[in-house]
């Protein structure tokens, strides 16, 4: 009797921990609403301008004011653009990567020399709080947060007054692919990016090499009438082992990484939880426990032919 | 298992080969050598019904079973 409700049971017990961990995490991603204001003033350098505004007066004549305020408008974008963090060359597998960025003075030229370049080490899946940021100013990189100062009622309800403050920190940050960017020499650079080449092809061809040779193996020994074969089991176990490893090394890896880093990456930036780390490879685990039960049905496959082919 | 199929014995007492029996029964040499050897693992009744149809005996003239250990002190012996 308890041997037919087996299935029943770890399927059920599969699906409520998916939905428990599942909402855990969501409820950790909503923070409830709570009402702030942050002051900053627009004439204000020490962001590196980002908070500021063109200040001209009255008596200025429209051809010059439209000179600075185009001439504003370009720096601004300029300084928005260094901040930003794009890459303009290098390789990224996952979360690990090279990166090289232009310097600022040749963001918006066509030099390809080594010098026009910084070079990075990019980790992935980082994140700042939502009221921080991060800006480079005079070569240097560092990171705008909050400092509350006080909580006043207003019409009922408190709200949280603060300003921003700001600190050096010794990395890089692009905020659009939440990648934190250590600086490297370029001798660095070009070790890392043939290393990780060459790291990556090997793990594509032992990657292809479970995940599509070997079905395709067990395929076309189906396909040739030796579906319950001992090869196959070994082939859909070792695919099971794969997908399990693989899953395994993506959780990690970076945190391995991350420890390596540890002295470089302030702690201003976030990662995601393990918990949320695991769930990401909820389908890898999935996968990897299907081909352990097709392994299983195999091998019982076999026996049952071996029986039917030794009965007289 | 520790069933034993003693098809060679009666195989002698009615001076008769495998050949011979595999013609008679309509299974193959290599089928019987399987059933002959112990590495059956099920036979069928219709089978059976033909094995001593021909041989003249009973079932448990052909299928005998043995003890774990006395089967398995038979097989090293075999082998």
């Amino acid at each position: 009797m308890l041997q037919r409700k087996w299935p029943v049971v770890a399927l059920a017990v599969s699906l409520a921990a998916f939905f428990y961990f599942y909402n855990d995490m969501s409820m950790k991603e909503t923070p409830g609403s709570i009402a702030t204001s942050i002051s900053t003033s627009d004439a204000d350098s020490s962001f590196n301008y980002l908070y500021a505004s063109l200040q001209i007066s009255d008596s200025t004549p429209y051809y010059q004011y439209k000179k600075m305020a185009d001439s504003f408008g370009q720096m601004q974008t300029m300084r928005r653009l260094e901040n930003r963090s794009i890459s303009h060359g290098g390789v990224t597998y996952g979360f690990i990567g090279v990166n090289r960025i232009r310097r600022y003075e040749n963001l918006h030229t066509a030099n390809d020399d080594d010098s026009s370049f910084r070079y990075y080490i990019s980790l992935g899946g980082y994140e700042l709080p939502a009221e921080s940021f991060f800006f480079i100013q005079n070569g240097t990189y560092n990171v705008g947060y909050v400092s509350w100062d006080s909580v006043q009622q207003y019409e009922d309800r408190p709200v949280h007054m603060g300003h921003h403050e700001r600190k050096r920190i010794p990395v890089r940050f692009n905020s659009e692919d939440g990648r934190v960017l250590i600086p490297i020499s370029k001798r660095q650079y070009d070790a890392f990016n043939t290393g990780l080449q060459a790291t990556y092809i090997s793990f594509s061809v032992v990657m292809l090499f479970f995940f599509l040779g070997l079905p395709a193996q067990v395929l076309i020994n189906i396909s040739k009438g030796r579906a319950f074969d001992l090869k196959n089991i070994r082939y859909l176990n070792w695919v099971a082992i794969g997908l399990l490893v693989y899953a395994l090394l993506d959780i990690s890896a970076p945190y391995l990484v991350r420890f390596y880093f540890s002295s470089e990456i302030p702690s201003d930036f976030t990662r995601a939880t393990f918990w949320q780390t695991i769930l990401e490879q909820f389908w890898t685990f999935f996968g990897a426990a299907a081909f352990f039960m097709i392994a299983k049905a195999f091998k019982r496959g076999y026996k049952l032919q071996q029986e039917q082919d030794l009965t007289i | 298992m520790p069933i034993v199929v003693n098809l060679d014995v009666m195989l002698a007492r009615r001076k008769m080969s495998l050949t011979e029996l595999s013609e008679r029964v309509g299974i193959t040499i290599a089928n019987l050598s399987i059933l002959k050897s112990g590495k059956a693992k099920a036979i069928r009744f219709s089978t059976l019904e033909e094995i001593c149809k021909i041989l003249d005996c009973q079932p448990g003239d052909i299928l005998e079973y043995m003890e774990r250990g006395d089967y398995n002190r038979l097989m090293r012996k075999a082998g």
